[in-house]
């Protein structure tokens, strides 16, 4: 059984339509990627899965489960991490602060105010795990806003794992940073794909055709191409539209 | 200790249990409330009616103000919560300006304008009975009451439901995808500080002996959100240090130049011209 499926998710702005039928089925433990030009839904998509925005048509299951239109708090609680394209830390909490406000939600009563902030072993030991996932161990005790944009990126990573999500989505990981910070975060996802699903947007086809077991192409708010990296970069659609001939 | 330092001592712990609470709501979840006047007025009015017409001691009075600014801050905060930004700002405004026409209006609940005196019962604590009437009696009364709401809400913004808060104030979306209900927790915030701003309501009626509806006027919700700025958001000693500012050019500025507001409105500028976190974050970033 996919652990995440989309059924033919319909989102109109207004009159303008970003995604029409679009279908996805990730399977438990998959890589999947999903490329395609700017303004060809990705985003939306996520947005949508992950309950920014609800659909005007369609249904999203999460391990089963019918989660469409569920606000985010809710959906992030039935086991789905995302972080954001372009990113969304909180820049007066530190690195371990922040990792440790996600941990903390997970609990069984996160607002209890009679249980400490430092004292808490089993979240402040996954915290400083989590820490050293991501590489920020060093940094764990500077703020969000002071670090730069590639560890930025890391954090939004350690931040989405911190609620422990079953299925991760990551949007754009290494867009903005430099090559070589790039390749520490690809690394990561490699990483972390051992141990969970993820489904990945990358602006870098290579990169996505390099990592991930099953690729997606969207163009125009529709699902064009759908298969393995070596289909899809054999796929003439896919070629057309990325080369323009 | 001299009379007048003392009791301007017991004023300053007042509205520093005011400015504590206010900016609970204000420094720790960014919701600009203008309808802090409303819990104010339900405290003073709580204790000052459990005392006149439940004969409730002045203890239970105090808790009943508590809780009653509890209660008012709940079902505000159920309707206002909800909005952003400028529209929160405007619909707290109008419950501010709604109590207050209603509590000048109901004469035979509130007095009006012209309020409602009381006489303090003695409090009596394991036998030992104290008069709040005796000025040291009073004064220790209170700094009890501030010590407490101080070592409570410290508790409160130090636990994780302060790291809650301040991350919703970051970035509310993304605090929302890591698993909190927004709106739950700013409703939180938002009725902790009015039931601690009904606390510091209660204990300003028991040092004047009276409440008025001049206590729901817009001046008192205005003049929380002053301290914050000046003292620092976003902290708890910030707003303290606002009060003890403003009390000083209050007190000593003015015997000396009656138009000292205008000193006050140039060094609030200047302050936020210099740090915007007010004093302290200006003391604590240098």
């Amino acid at each position: 059984m996919a652990i995440l499926e989309v059924r033919e998710i319909t989102k109109n702005f207004g009159g303008l339509t970003a995604l029409k039928d679009v279908c996805l089925s990730v399977q438990e433990g998959e890589l999947r990627g999903i490329i395609g030009p700017n303004g060809a839904g990705k985003t939306t998509l996520f947005n949508v899965i992950s309950g920014d925005l609800k659909p005007t048509g369609g249904k999203v299951y999460l391990q089963g489960e019918d989660i469409t239109g569920l606000p985010p708090h809710k959906i992030c609680k039935k086991g789905l991490g995302r972080t954001f394209q372009l990113t969304m830390v909180f820049p007066e909490l530190t690195v371990y602060e922040s990792i440790w406000v996600g941990i903390n939600s997970r609990k069984e009563k996160p607002w209890d105010p009679f249980r400490s902030f430092e004292k808490d072993s089993d979240v402040s030991e996954r915290a400083e795990e989590l820490c050293r996932i991501v590489g920020l161990y060093e940094k764990r005790d500077e703020l969000a806003s002071n670090l730069s944009y590639g560890d930025q990126k890391a954090l939004e990573i350690a931040m989405a794992l911190s609620t422990d999500p079953a299925v991760l989505l990551l949007d754009e990981p290494t867009q903005g940073v430099s090559p070589k910070e790039a390749e520490g975060l690809i690394e990561l996802i490699v990483e972390l794909s051992k141990r969970m699903t993820i489904v990945l947007i990358e602006h870098s086809v290579d990169v996505v055709l390099r990592l991930c077991h099953k690729v997606t192409v969207l163009n125009e708010g529709r699902v064009i191409a759908e298969g393995s990296p070596e289909e899809i970069s054999r796929n003439k659609e896919v070629q057309r539209i990325y080369l323009g001939t | 200790m001299p009379r007048g330092p003392r009791s301007l001592a017991m004023q300053t712990m007042a509205f520093c249990i005011f400015a504590m609470a206010y900016d609970l709501c204000f420094g720790y979840t960014n919701q600009c409330s203008l309808g802090h006047s409303v819990f104010f007025g339900v405290g003073a009015y709580g204790v000052v009616l459990s005392l006149l017409h439940l004969q409730s001691g002045i203890l239970l009075g105090l808790l009943i103000a508590f809780v009653a600014g509890m209660v008012v801050a709940f079902l505000m905060g159920s309707i206002c919560v909800r909005l952003t930004e400028a529209y929160f700002v405007i619909v707290t405004a109008l419950f501010s300006a709604i109590f207050h026409l209603l509590s000048l209006d109901m004469t035979w609940l509130t007095g009006g304008d012209d309020g409602l005196s009381v006489t303090l019962p003695d409090i009596s604590v394991g036998g030992v009975r104290l008069s709040l009437y005796d000025p040291m009696t009073n004064y220790y009364f209170i700094l009890v009451f501030f010590l407490a709401s101080y070592l409570l809400m410290r508790r409160i913004t130090e636990a994780p439901l302060g790291k809650v808060f301040i991350s919703i104030r970051e970035n509310e979306k993304r605090a929302a995808f890591l698993g909190y209900d927004p709106f739950r927790y700013k409703l939180a915030a938002f009725v902790l500080s009015g039931a601690f701003t009904a606390l510091a309501g209660s204990i300003y009626a028991l040092t004047l002996r009276y409440a008025t509806a001049d206590l729901f006027g817009l001046y008192w919700s205005i003049i929380p959100i002053v301290w914050c700025l000046i003292g620092g958001v976003g902290t708890l000693v910030g707003p303290c240090i606002g009060v003890a500012l403003m009390f000083f050019f209050q007190y000593y500025v003015s015997a000396w130049w009656t138009h000292y507001l205008i000193l006050f409105g140039v060094l609030i500028l200047v302050i936020l011209r210099t740090s915007r976190k007010g004093l302290l974050g200006y003391l604590l970033g240098r």
